[in-house]
């Protein structure tokens, strides 16, 4: 049987990856993309939880983390391509603002 | 086996979080972040949530990874940098799919996670059942998030000023 706590490790693990990799870079894109990372680490304890509780509630965020989750991407690559299109760069220090 | 199974699929997920956030250029970011999925894929299996770790592939790897590489190469942003193809990348792919069909077989062997008297994973059928009694609510108001989302994208990603958009402010 795989022991709880070391799923919960592991899931925090990958969050303080996903919140180190949001905090060094630079580029908007990574940026996105260590989110996904934590919001996975996010889904990972959930279904620990879910499996050490012999309880389907814990499985049922997941599902709705997924669909945030690519709601959020949806939406976040839209604006990085207006970033983009506007700057010419993904560098999120360059917008002094967010008006045009 | 699972746990041994469990200890090899963290430690890949670990090493390629890592190679996501260490990475300089996103092409290969995104494609390690393709191969830490797929190992979160293989924990969600061996944690018995086969539904989820299907859905974690298809969503995740197929929908939203593939749109940051669209976005990625829509951006040119290799410009200056030309993407080499890397011949290890491929490698952790291939490994990460070998690891996950590993785990769908001890996993649906089912021995391995039923030995032991633990309390049983929930049911797919007790899953669609808190979904669509408990959850009701949530689970529609999931559809409205989805279509806010795809109509601010669609809104938001309009190019500017094309003829065939005439009411772009």
């Amino acid at each position: 049987m795989i022991p709880p706590p070391h799923v919960y490790t592991l899931a925090v693990l990958l969050f303080g990856l996903g919140v180190f990799g949001f905090l060094r870079h630079r580029n908007a894109i990574m940026l996105l993309m260590s989110v996904e990372l934590m919001l996975n680490s996010a889904n990972l304890s959930f279904l620990a939880a879910a499996r050490a509780h012999g309880d389907s509630d814990g499985a049922m965020m997941p599902m709705f983390l997924i669909v945030v989750a690519a709601a959020e991407a949806a939406v976040g690559l839209a604006l990085i391509l207006i970033l983009f299109r506007k700057r010419q760069t993904l560098d999120i220090e360059v917008p002094r603002s967010l008006k045009d | 086996m699972a746990t041994a199974l469990f200890y090899l699929f963290g430690a890949g997920a670990l090493f390629s979080a890592a190679n996501v956030v260490f990475r300089r250029q996103a092409v290969p970011a995104a494609i390690w972040l393709v191969t830490c999925f797929f190992f979160l894929a293989g924990e969600f299996l061996l944690l018995g949530f086969p539904f989820l770790a299907a859905i974690q592939i298809m969503v995740y790897v197929g929908a939203i990874m593939v749109l940051f590489l669209f976005v990625i190469m829509l951006l040119d942003l290799q410009a200056h940098q030309p993407i080499q193809s890397q011949f290890r990348h491929s490698i952790g792919g291939a490994l990460a799919l070998v690891l996950v069909a590993l785990a769908f077989v001890a996993a649906s062997g089912g021995q391995a996670l039923e030995a032991e008297n633990q309390p049983a994973a929930p049911e797919i059928s007790a899953l669609v059942e808190a979904l669509f009694t408990r959850y009701l609510l949530p689970f529609e108001v999931t559809s409205v998030v989805l279509v806010a989302a795809i109509v601010g994208a669609l809104t938001l990603g309009r190019s500017p000023g094309g003829s065939d958009h005439p009411a772009k402010s």
